[in-house]
């Protein structure tokens, strides 16, 4: 979809697609290209039209102290809108939470989430810009999920060349173009490692707005699924200075893409009901 | 005078200092934050090692890497709609529960000590009959260890209740249509300290504040039918025998009965209850609810009957004095919905209720009047502060057609304040609430923490206070049942 750059963990992230764009810039990646033009190559990647996943979610603390979730995730891109709905496998305390989140590609439109939780047995919208806090008490925030806007920033390339496990990427740094961006996402600047050979951020360092922490992301193991770059394993890391506070790893189980997911999933009541 | 003024201005300054430096500190924070070097290369190190560990203890499990890679491309192009089976789950929590003050000769703790030791056993297990047709079963066993006898609470008078839960079959007719029939709770409404439309399940009172959330609600034999219509959807909710709000028993700290002591003559030990059935058994519940971008909105109907069950007659006898509590029927009409602008969820409600009872000064002089009510509520959500969450909510009752011989006013006023705060990436919860109950000076207030010891097993602590100060407040003979709780929990 295009208008939207998503760092989305499940929607962009993890299913990198790069069917597009290879051809035309694999053969000189550097070529005059702004840092704009890469983010908007980045974002205009073709990744799938739908997606379904299942993922584990570790949470490790700076005793190295584990928990992990298990997430199912159901995304789907329609004309104006991308769709996501995700469901808490396990452990038994989270067991039956669901998120779901409509991501609107007019800018004017605020994304819409919901969240139900069991114990309630009660589907809660959630504010919108309720969003730069954790997600389900990970490293990565709603934002990160969810994605943000390719125009609520000003890009700038900060390095031209720098090597990530052997691959060469472009270093572009983001700054939000206004106050209003850096209270929805929590984050004052970032810079983004972009794979030149397939227009994929493999690395980030975030300055997060409050509590002098900055977060290091990084994407694993990409490899081509169903003809769509996809990252098995994706980590945020957060620190303040420069010492390990908390960190979450994302590790891809299963995915399908271009499943036909009937439109029916995404609503409340399939929240309600579940898998 | 000089001193005086000298203070003023004092705190003036304090205050306008105070609040520039909240005001400002985010800004402080970020100029400082600028002139960190992201590309620098501790970072590197940082991240390398990290995931050194990770690739040794996480990643590259061979059974994962065999499943992501067998999807072979083009394959599995089946239609996906709800599948999958949930199975068990459930959760074992173990509750001390301590009365901090005397409550008084009403009740069977008379002074403070311990109140209670329980077990709850909640399990569930979900599954499907045909892809669509699922089904879901849980109960809960509740085991408590001992009893409050000659005001002490003494091990080994133990009780066990066995209750249904959830019961209850989700059926899919076509895609958009869902269809759930059996036992269940159905929780609408937007509200989440009042309950305005959100009357479907009837509540558990016996032990206000103290209980588990997830049993707050009173399962409820039901019918729902989802269907859309154009870009809403109806919801229609048969119940039938859906009962009252459950009360404590007698003796128990919050026995309704103890109510009916104080603005009567009636002697304490002399009074009994008996509950009557309904004369409709049936219930019905209709919502139109319609989700636009930034906001849901729900037209709601109900013929149903009161969740609360009041006084219908009184019977006495030379040694005793039996007070018959039933139920009554009301329609309702009115809408709900939510609307979310930035950091805010902004809630309202508006309910138009025909027919309810209304007690006189005196509650014994029945009949009571019926009268018209409407009910407005309006709340908000604010999440602006890092981890923080803020809640307000407040209703105001209006009794139309008032006559001064009805207890209480004309109109009403209730609120509820909740704050939340997640810390420790959600390891660590703390939850704070304060209920003023409407048209009283009765206020319900609690602190809670919550911590995540490791998945799926927690530790709580849970302070409860009732505050009442007039003795027309219905939390003034509970004004003294202030508990302190301590609780573990492991789910599975």
């Amino acid at each position: 979809m295009k208008g939207k750059y998503q760092m989305s963990l499940f929607i962009k992230i993890f299913f990198f697609g790069s069917i597009i764009p290879l051809v035309l810039f694999v053969v000189n990646p550097a070529f005059s290209l702004s840092a704009f033009e890469i983010m908007s190559k980045v974002d205009a990647r073709y990744t799938g039209e739908s997606a379904v996943s299942t993922t584990r979610m570790i949470l490790i603390d700076k005793k190295d102290r584990k928990r992990t979730r298990e997430i199912e995730m159901f995304s789907k891109d329609y004309a104006d809108v991308d769709k996501s709905i995700s469901f808490f496998k396990s452990p038994g305390d989270v067991k039956g939470t669901a998120y779901m989140s409509f991501n609107w590609e007019t800018p004017s439109k605020e994304d819409d989430s919901w969240l139900y939780l069991p114990a309630l047995q009660k589907v809660n919208r959630i504010a919108s810009s309720d969003r730069s806090g954790s997600f389900m008490g990970s490293d990565f925030t709603y934002t990160d999920i969810d994605g943000f806007e390719l125009n609520d920033y000003n890009y700038e390339l900060k390095k031209e060349s720098d090597l990530v496990e052997g691959k060469d990427c472009w270093v572009i740094e983001l700054t939000p173009k206004n106050k209003k961006v850096i209270d929805k996402t929590g984050y004052l600047k970032s810079l983004q490692w972009i794979r030149k050979d397939i227009f994929i951020p493999v690395k980030g360092r975030i300055l997060v707005k409050k509590g002098k922490k900055i977060k290091l992301f990084s994407a694993k193991d990409i490899t081509k699924i169903n003809g769509i770059w996809t990252a098995k394993t994706l980590q945020m890391i957060t620190t303040k200075n420069k010492k390990l506070v908390h960190k979450s790893v994302f590790q891809l189980k299963s995915i399908k893409y271009n499943i036909d997911i009937g439109d029916g999933i995404f609503s409340t009541e399939v929240m309600q009901s579940g898998l | 005078m000089v001193s005086r003024l000298v203070n003023n201005i004092y705190n003036k300054i304090f205050c306008t200092l105070f609040l520039a430096f909240i005001w400002f500190l985010p800004e402080v924070t970020s100029s400082e934050e600028k002139g960190i070097d992201l590309m620098s290369d501790d970072y590197d190190l940082l991240e390398d090692s990290s995931l050194e560990d990770l690739e040794s203890e996480l990643i590259f499990n061979r059974e994962w890497e065999a499943e992501v890679s067998d999807k072979k491309e083009g394959s599995e192009e089946k239609k996906i709609g709800r599948f999958g089976i949930e199975g068990f789950s459930g959760s074992i929590n173990q509750s001390f529960v301590f009365g901090i003050e005397d409550p008084g000769v009403s009740f069977n703790r008379q002074k403070s000590g311990l109140e209670r030791i329980r077990t709850a056993f909640n399990f569930n297990h979900k599954g499907e009959i045909s892809p669509s047709i699922k089904y879901k079963v849980g109960g809960l066993l509740r085991y408590d260890w001992g009893k409050l006898d000659n005001n002490q609470y003494r091990i080994g008078r133990n009780s066990i209740r066995l209750k249904l839960k959830d019961a209850y079959l989700d059926m899919y007719p076509s895609e958009s249509i869902w269809l759930r029939i059996g036992n269940q709770i159905i929780a609408r409404g937007q509200f989440d300290g009042l309950s305005i439309t959100d009357t479907i399940n009837p509540r558990d009172l016996s032990i206000p504040a103290q209980g588990e959330l997830s049993d707050f609600r009173q399962h409820v034999p039901a019918a729902l039918i989802s269907i859309p219509i154009q870009n809403a959807k109806l919801e229609l909710i048969l119940t039938y025998d859906a009962g009252a709000d459950n009360v404590g028993q007698p003796g128990s700290g919050f026995d309704p009965l103890v109510l009916f002591q104080n603005p009567t003559s009636l002697a304490p030990s002399s009074l009994f209850a008996k509950y009557l059935k309904p004369s409709n058994p049936t219930e019905l519940f209709a919502r139109l609810n319609y989700a636009f971008n930034g906001g849901d909105l729900a037209v709601v109907f109900s013929d149903e009957n009161l969740n609360q069950r009041n006084l219908k007659s009184v019977t006495t006898s030379s040694s005793s004095t039996e007070l018959h509590f039933g139920f009554d029927r009301v329609q309702k009409y009115g809408f709900s919905g939510n609307l979310a602008r930035g950091n805010y969820l902004f809630k309202y409600e508006a309910v138009q209720i025909a027919g309810l009872p209304i007690p006189g000064k005196d509650p014994t002089v029945l009949p009571w009047q019926k009268k018209n009510q409407s009910v407005i509520g309006f709340g908000f959500d604010y999440s602006g502060i890092d981890n923080l969450t803020l809640g307000f909510e407040s209703d105001v009752k209006l009794v139309q057609d008032y006559s001064e011989v009805l207890s209480g006013s004309e109109t009403s006023v209730g609120q509820s304040f909740q704050a939340r705060w997640t810390g420790l990436n959600d390891l660590l919860n703390i939850n704070g609430t304060f209920s003023k109950l409407n048209g009283e000076e009765s206020v319900i207030s609690s602190l809670a923490a919550n911590y995540n010891v490791q998945d799926g097993l927690s530790v709580g602590a849970r302070f409860v206070r009732y505050y009442a100060s007039s003795v027309s407040d219905s939390l003034y003979p509970y004004r003294n049942q202030d508990v302190i709780m301590f609780s573990t929990e492991y789910s599975f």
